[in-house]
């Protein structure tokens, strides 16, 4: 039986509405998000000129599309091959599985540190806990990810997770950690950071990386990054432990080439990653460098579960965060609010399938969302989200949602027919007239009271200012 | 409701709708919605015979004698633009009108918050994107904004109004009408 643990954050507390409210009442993580999104749509724009990306979408998604069909075929090749190459392959029903057999492997080998580099699958399975809850010290290794880790923070975006912070505060948490006041230009900052996690580096027993994609045919894990740290922890330490959600996959070089020059693409707006590091199986007899053990940790957590619904396409993602950038919702309130690992559109939609349509905090996002539709443009797989959101609201159960369920099949009831359409009509007509100043109302009662907290109403059309 | 409309509007007269959202409903929804119930058909055949506003204009090569002062900021509304692909054909209208210039506006193509139900399970977030598109438009200079959506206008006007952003709105047709 696989225990369900959630994959948003317990330490988050209060509804949604109430961590939306608070992020925007920030005007400093305002300023972040909004130079920090501005960064990535000019990125965008040029991308949009140099190459053919509307044709490199529709590529994307076939070959996604193609991959998530074929999904338990595509493992059972990767496995065989990563075995082929002298590795080790796990495959777990749920987080708490993948965390019990990293945990065990790093107290069957005796170690002490582990430095890990970005993944997304690590943080939705709660791993660093896990292994701190066995006595293990666990280093993040990518920029972003230390800085969370030491400000206590959860990541706010899915490539850039401390992108809700600006430099000034970098530079407190440094000086925090190091017990030494550092210097607050940018370069002097990630000078810094080289120097302190080169000795993690070193030091470390298990390198623990995410997996960006794995291409079965040849066995091979692919981890992209732009600061080097990646190849170190996957290269140094004497075990490395790659853990990816198990659509993670594609079948041939020739589909992994194009996902991985996407990627860049839709994540930074650039054509090429910094490093993609191709790793098959551990160091060879031949080979100066590498670990001496490679373990695949591939993660279920729901997933399989959603093949053949109506949420499939929501296993096409490659984890890019466009639609982070492009939601007006994330670029509002930042990713923390949401309490996932996942925030924005994608967020919204794969944390409560992933924890369960009835967990209170997970079936609250799928309603952080106008609709608005900018997320599926911003896709580099075309994955329809605002109509995933759309399907995500109808087996949502949030607090309140009986309420409004009711509330809306009256209102469809007295609308489906001519004479309560008219009597909502002649109603609305004499309240605005009872109510109504100079054209507007500021304060209306019962249901109305959420329109006017923000904006007022015209009773006369076009409204005059 | 939905089936109300599907009997409401049986026939085979194109169905034209002043709100790209609404016509989006139905062009881009309602097959889905009815996906696998006896109304399926009836469903698609709506909605391939349902056309916002300026759509349809643009697709009659309709364009009324209309002459007007001034100049109007054009706001581009989600499912307008994202579901329906409907750029050209409100600014082709805007620009028929004798007399009249359009301004283009910084985050025109920014949703305004409304977003349906979303404006009261959410009115902060909804509260600061209206009065982000309200200081976009009325830092155009333009005399009032337009849209093909009266929901996105209603919110964007009340938000302003609460803000005390003076901002005039009109629907595309007022305008036309002029």
């Amino acid at each position: 039986m696989s225990e369900r643990r959630p994959v948003s954050y317990e330490d988050v507390t209060g509804s949604l509405r109430e961590r939306a409210r608070d992020a925007l009442a920030d005007a400093e993580l305002g300023g972040n998000l909004k130079a920090s999104s501005a960064s990535w749509a000019a990125g965008r724009a040029r991308m949009g000129e140099a190459h053919p990306f509307a044709e490199m979408r529709d590529r994307g998604r076939e070959i996604r599309r193609r991959s998530v069909r074929e999904l338990p075929e595509l493992l059972d090749l990767l496995e065989q091959r990563v075995v082929e190459a002298g590795g080790v392959v796990h495959r777990a029903a749920d987080g708490a599985d993948a965390c019990r057999y990293v945990a065990r492997l790093a107290h069957d080998r005796g170690a002490s540190l582990v430095a890990k580099s970005k993944s997304m699958a690590t943080e939705e399975i709660k791993l660093n806990e896990a292994l701190e809850e066995a006595g293990l010290r666990v280093v993040e290794t990518d920029l972003g990810e230390w800085i969370i880790q030491l400000a206590g923070d959860h990541p706010s975006h899915i490539i850039a997770p401390a992108v809700h912070l600006n430099k000034d505060q970098v530079a407190d948490l440094f000086a925090t950690e190091s017990g030494a006041p550092v210097p607050r230009e940018r370069e002097a900052l990630v000078a810094h950071a080289r120097r302190r996690l080169r000795e993690v580096f070193a030091a470390a027993d298990i390198g623990i990386s995410g997996v960006n994609l794995a291409v079965a045919e040849s066995g091979t894990v692919c981890v992209v990054e732009n600061e080097g740290n990646g190849r170190l922890v996957t290269a140094l330490p004497r075990v490395h432990v790659a853990v990816m959600g198990m659509e993670r996959v594609v079948r041939s070089w020739s589909d992994a080439a194009h996902i991985l020059q996407l990627l860049p693409m839709a994540a930074i707006g650039d054509d090429a990653a910094g490093y993609v590091n191709l790793i098959t199986g551990p160091r060879r007899d031949d080979e100066a460098d590498g670990p001496e053990e490679f373990h695949l940790v591939v993660v279920d957590g729901g997933r399989s579960a959603l093949r053949g619904t109506e949420f499939e396409e929501a296993l096409d993602c490659i984890r890019c965060g466009a639609c982070l950038y492009s939601c007006p919702m994330w670029r509002s309130i930042g990713g923390q609010a949401y309490g996932s690992p996942y925030s924005g559109p994608i967020g919204a939609v794969l944390t409560p399938l992933l924890e369960g349509p009835t967990s209170p905090k997970a079936a609250e996002l799928p309603f952080m969302s106008s609709l608005c539709g900018a997320c599926h443009d911003a896709c580099p797989v075309k994955i329809p989200l605002h109509d995933l959101l759309v399907r995500a609201r109808a087996v949502a159960e949030p607090p309140g949602r009986g309420r409004d369920r009711l509330a809306i099949s009256l209102w469809s009831r007295l609308w489906s027919t001519r004479a309560g359409y008219a009597a909502t009509r002649v109603g609305a007509r004499i309240g605005a007239r009872l109510l109504g100043r100079r054209g507007w109302l500021s304060r209306l009662p019962g249901p109305g009271r959420a329109w006017t907290e923000q904006r007022d109403l015209p009773t006369r059309w076009p409204p005059r200012p | 409701m939905a089936r109300r409309a599907l009997d409401a509007f049986a026939g085979d007269e194109p169905v034209v709708v002043p709100s790209g959202s609404c016509a989006a409903m139905v062009r881009h929804a309602y097959p889905e919605l009815f996906a696998g119930t006896p109304d399926e058909s009836r469903a698609v055949d709506l909605a391939d015979r349902v056309f916002e506003f300026s759509q349809y204009l643009a697709r009659e090569d309709l364009a009324p004698a209309s002459a007007a002062s001034g100049s109007v900021a054009y706001h581009d509304s989600c499912h307008m633009l994202r579901i329906l692909g409907e750029r050209e054909s409100p600014r082709r209208a805007i620009a028929g009108v004798a007399g009249l210039e359009l301004v283009e506006m910084e985050g025109r193509d920014v949703c305004c918050g409304f977003g349906g139900t979303f404006s009261v399970t959410h009115p902060e977030v909804s509260g600061k994107l209206g009065e982000d598109k309200a200081r976009n438009a009325a830092a155009t200079g333009a005399d009032e904004l337009v849209a093909c959506d009266a929901s996105c206008l209603l919110h964007i006007a009340g938000r302003a109004r609460r803000c005390g952003i003076p901002l005039r709105v009109r629907h595309l047709a007022e305008v036309l009408d002029s």
